[in-house]
């Protein structure tokens, strides 16, 4: 075996050399099994061998960086950072409430000696396996709340209802956005004319 | 009280006594949590200022899926609003929607008391004096407000 060849290519070649080896132990007709297997093994070997030799972890940054990386599903996509070390903290993932303190400063040398709040225990969660950790807030911070019948995400979970929203984004829990939208047609906040097909039940 | 009063009307009415809309008073009845005694303070640079006029407000069974039904109590010289007190204010009849409260609705109410609309009138003859002689209008309204409007 060349010594230049690379070691993923090497152990490709050996496991193939071995599958070679295992059906060697018959005759000559070989070489057309041969190609079949080599095509089969070989894709299939790629496959997982790439994905071990390949990783990088994006991750490896001397900062303690917390990632959550098997309750998010692929639609969250890779970097889901739960830190709370500014500088591990995307910016657009800074919730707004936290930037606003900075505008008033006098230079944007001083950002990183601003303290950053803590995201609050209940904004990003390390464990979402039930998917109904209750952190759904406004853009005011509080948690939002149905407005029509003014109960919040948690009591609209206690009573085994779930929010839902419509094709004009407005959010509410799903019984009282099934009844105005049977009874009025449209969305309550902005009049947009709906239908009950038009009613997403969000699963958060 | 009503034993089966849903939770909304409970909120709006706690944040009503909490947060009160500045010159609006809304206050439940004692024997019915439906039903609102409520004072509007007229609007300042409108033919209303300083008068304080009194509407009853009713949260219908139906509430909030349908409109709260209000009257004026006090006499009113408006275009607007007829004899009897009752209100030509669309979100009171087909533009009502579920995310309206009790506060938005008073707060339209006042607001119509700055804006007359003598252009899709109740009271007719007074709609009619609005758009004929919009100043001597005005001076009525301001007449009755001291008459009917003050210090009551």
């Amino acid at each position: 075996m060349s010594g230049l060849v690379s070691g993923r290519r090497g152990r490709r070649r050996s496991r193939r050399q071995r599958n070679l080896d295992a059906s060697a132990e018959q005759d000559e007709p070989i070489v057309l099994d041969d190609s079949v297997i080599d095509d089969n093994v070989t894709s299939c070997i790629d496959l997982t061998e790439t994905a071990d030799d390949e990783f990088v972890d994006l991750t490896s940054s001397q900062t303690p960086v917390l990632i959550d990386d098997n309750s998010y599903g692929a639609n969250d996509s890779s970097v889901v950072i739960l830190g709370d070390l500014e500088d591990s903290l995307p910016a657009h993932r800074r919730r707004l409430e936290d930037r606003l303190p900075t505008i008033g400063d006098s230079s944007d040398e001083d950002l990183p000696v601003v303290p950053i709040k803590v995201p609050k225990p209940n904004t990003p969660r390390p464990n979402t396996s039930s998917g109904c950790g209750s952190s759904i807030l406004s853009p005011e911070g509080n948690l939002i709340s149905c407005p029509i019948c003014l109960d919040d995400v948690k009591t609209i979970k206690k009573n085994n209802d779930k929010l839902a929203t419509v094709s004009c984004g407005h959010v509410f829990c799903r019984k009282c956005i099934q009844q105005a939208v049977q009874q009025n047609g449209c969305c309550p906040m902005c009049r947009k004319k709906l239908k009950k097909n038009n009613i997403v039940v969000l699963h958060v | 009280m009503a034993a089966g009063l849903p939770r909304r009307i409970i909120k709006e009415t706690q944040r009503l006594m909490q947060e009160p809309v500045p010159g609006i008073v809304a206050l439940p009845d004692e024997g019915n949590a439906r039903y609102f005694h409520v004072v509007v303070a007229g609007p300042s640079e409108s033919p209303y200022e300083s008068g304080t006029f009194k509407l009853e407000l009713f949260l219908p069974e139906e509430y909030p899926m349908s409109a709260p039904k209000v009257r004026f109590m006090t006499k009113i010289y408006h275009p607007n609003i007829d004899k009897l007190g009752r209100i030509c204010l669309d979100i009171l009849k087909d533009k009502w929607s579920p995310a309206l409260q009790i506060r938005t609705v008073l707060l339209s109410i006042q607001a119509l008391l700055s804006a007359p609309n003598p252009d899709d009138p109740l009271a007719n003859d007074v709609a009619e004096q609005w758009k004929t002689n919009e100043s001597k209008a005005i001076q009525t309204a301001k007449q009755w407000t001291k008459t009917y409007a003050t210090d009551n």
